[in-house]
């Protein structure tokens, strides 16, 4: 049966949630695409100029890091309002996306154990904020739409992209521990890292104590599940780098799609580090494109897929 | 509660770190979110370290202002409970693995008999159709099935991970996008409306940038190290007491910073290949040095902060991201709130995480959604 013939395709029909409606953003930025991609993905239509007595809901990109003033609440409206790159200390330091990943924590956990930080391919500042952007501008629509106070949102690009420590913040609060640069790993679990096989790179992501018997049995190696020095997560944690040269030299032995067979026979979470084309032609990612691009108008768009509620049965 | 969400009950059946962030987001705009768990167990990231007497830093983290229910799924009583609260709920988030909620007579179509207004959100890590859809999930996965590992690195050493969980967070972000245009969607139309989201597709999307000379034929996107951008204008560089970022990507800029940090540049320096003079140059200052004088030029700069350092700073903004709460088991704790500033407040300031199973009683005896506590009151009492 082809995706256009199946039930789930059938099921995408659905109105786009947003297709009523109608927002105005504002300003030039990275954010702002963000934003409009999203705002257009889930059906709305999107303009850049207000019409008079237009009260559509708007998402503006501040032109400097001040403050806005409050707009009155329960105007109707909703407004967001998102500020741009700068630092909390209220200082007029130029910036950017590149310094305010560094400035917030990103960078200096990101790379090799002992190496330089690295840069993320993707402009995670811009990605979150506008995410974060996108979300308030909804929920200051669905207020006004209730009838109820729509308040002001600001979405300060440096708080959107602190916000991505989350838990590893609040460890750090608890702990008082810095996180450090891992490459690939966990910064308490061991494995749970990218490993090098014969012809490429993949993970592994033992997250439970039998998802780590799981995989001794897959490599070959069940006398590891009852040695003293790797019993649990506190052990295989403090003996990693013992651990580390015997499960090196057995990652070596075999392909990536060897290995990757003999995770899934084993039930170890596992899958292939894939470069960006690989993971565009993946078959999942083309399924779940085509299953979308497929679906009739205002049916889905990537990466949204939604149904009527009753009509979602098949697949879920 | 208040907030733009007030009014809105979300019935939480999500663990770990994806939908546990999204129903997060959502507490923190105003709604009652109630929090499913197990009862022998309750949401593993309980114990996962480092703890603060018994409580995980990582679940207090992702569950501030939500209450808790245990529930037994398996049992028979506890399912026409939980059918209770879908015909009550008017939002259902859930990240069981496909099929699951069909076993537990919870799929959609049957969450649309009890309540056909209802806006429900299906989170998995490769979404509920497709080969992979059975495949298990977590954020390194994810970040590696869709190209972030291999874009991120020393191009001639070992890819490395996002060093945040950024295929999760992203998860969770794009969940709370979907269910609140759900609610409009409901609101408009009367109807209700299922969502089926992947990590997977979400980090795909979040390529769309990357790829756009790859998509025209171009060549494609390869990882770069410590650069950003093209060529070599924007990156860290080691000072002598740590590393910095610079950005010198506007003209003029790379010759301006080479100039200001003590070089003599004959011809203006090509910022495609800037690396080797900023290395040198910024080799011989201390990082408060090399932003003291960049800044003073008008030129884009930051020591690379570790997280202590951003968090001390963050504290700085009012109102600041960092508080203090008491916290029923951990004591005195400090938690991140919300990036979202509401008519000035800061969201999510004031709350914490709940403790296992501390709606039970209250949700039993009525059989309905239990009360939530205003959060405004909490917040006064925070530190910022």
């Amino acid at each position: 049966m082809s995706d256009a013939d199946a039930p789930s395709s059938r099921a995408t029909a659905g109105q786009a949630p947003l297709a009523t409606e109608r927002f105005l953003c504002r300003g030039r930025s990275r954010e702002m695409d963000v934003v409009r991609g999203l705002l257009a993905a889930l059906g709305a239509s999107v303009s850049a100029d207000r019409t008079s007595g237009d009260s559509v809901p708007e998402v503006c990109y501040l032109d400097s890091a001040s403050p806005p003033a409050a707009s009155p609440s329960g105007s109707g409206t909703a407004t967001v309002r998102v500020q741009p790159h700068s630092f909390p200390d209220g200082s007029r330091r130029p910036v950017s996306s590149v310094i305010t990943a560094a400035a917030t924590g990103l960078l200096d956990v990101t790379g090799e154990a002992g190496g330089p930080p690295s840069v993320p391919g993707v402009d995670l500042p811009a990605a979150v904020s506008g995410a974060f952007a996108t979300i308030g501008a909804l929920a200051a629509r669905y207020a006004a739409l209730q009838g109820r106070p729509v308040p002001t949102v600001e979405v300060p690009v440096y708080d959107a992209s602190v916000a991505m420590l989350s838990y590893m913040a609040v460890s750090y609060f608890a702990s008082g521990l810095v996180p450090a640069r891992l490459g690939t790993s966990h910064p308490t679990i061991y494995p749970y890292n990218a490993f090098r096989a014969l012809d490429g790179d993949f993970v592994i992501a033992p997250f439970t104590q039998r998802f780590w018997r799981n995989y001794c049995y897959a490599i070959g190696r069940p006398d590891l599940i009852d040695d003293e020095r790797f019993v649990n997560f506190a052990a295989r944690l403090k003996n990693k780098s013992v651990l580390d040269g015997i499960l090196r030299p057995v990652m070596l032995t075999r392909t990536v799609a060897e290995w990757l067979d003999a995770m899934k026979e084993a039930d170890v979470p596992s899958g292939p580090v894939l470069s960006v084309p690989d993971a565009l032609s993946h078959p999942q990612t083309v399924h779940r494109r085509h299953l979308m691009s497929v679906a009739v108008a205002g049916g889905s768009a990537y990466p949204f897929r939604w149904a009527r509620l009753e009509d979602a049965g098949e697949d879920s | 509660m208040t907030g733009p969400l007030a009014g809105v009950k979300v019935l939480d059946l999500t663990r770990m770190f994806a939908g546990p962030y999204c129903t997060q987001i959502l507490a923190d705009l105003g709604a009652q979110v109630l929090k499913v768990e197990d009862p022998r167990t309750g949401d593993p990231t309980r114990r996962n370290l480092p703890m603060k007497n018994s409580e995980s830093a990582y679940f207090m983290a992702l569950n501030r202002g939500k209450r808790s229910l245990t529930m037994d799924l398996k049992s028979a009583a506890d399912q026409e409970l939980l059918r209770s609260l879908i015909s009550e709920a008017t939002v259902v988030v859930e990240n069981f693995r496909p099929g699951v909620t069909r076993r537990l007579g919870i799929a959609p179509a049957s969450a649309a008999e009890l309540n056909p207004r209802l806006v429900y959100c299906s989170l998995s890590g490769f979404g509920a159709t497709g080969p992979y859809r059975d495949h298990i999930s977590f954020d390194l996965i994810n970040q590696a099935m869709a190209g972030f590992i291999d874009l991120t690195g020393n191009p001639d050493g070992s890819p490395v991970r996002v060093g945040v969980p950024i295929g999760d967070m992203a998860g969770g972000l794009y969940t709370a996008m979907a269910a609140i245009s759900g609610l409009i969607h409901v609101q408009r139309t009367g109807s209700g409306i299922w969502f089926d989201l992947a990590l997977h597709d979400v980090l795909v999307a979040m390529l769309d940038d990357v790829v756009l000379d790859y998509s025209a034929g171009g060549a494609a996107p390869v990882r770069r190290g410590r650069f950003g951008g093209r060529g070599q204008a924007i990156g860290c560089f080691q000072a002598r007491d740590g590393w910095v970022a610079v950005d010198v990507s506007r003209p003029g800029e790379p010759t301006r910073a080479l100039t200001v940090l003590g070089q003599s540049v004959a011809t203006e320096a090509d910022p495609a290949d800037i690396g080797a003079a900023l290395d040198g140059a910024v080799a011989e200052w201390t990082v408060a040095d090399i932003v003291e004088r960049l800044t003073k030029d008008g030129i884009a700069c930051s020591k690379v902060n570790a997280i202590d350092e951003v968090l001390a700073e963050a504290v700085t903004r009012a109102p600041g991201m960092r508080f203090g709460a008491l916290h029923p088991a951990a004591g005195d704790i400090e938690n991140l709130a919300s990036p979202f500033i509401l008519d000035g407040r800061r969201a999510g300031t004031g709350t914490v995480s709940p403790l296992l199973g501390e709606a039970n009683d209250e949700v039993r005896a009525r059989r309905t959604f239990p009360v939530f506590e205003e959060v405004a009151s909490k917040a006064e009492k925070a530190t910022t």
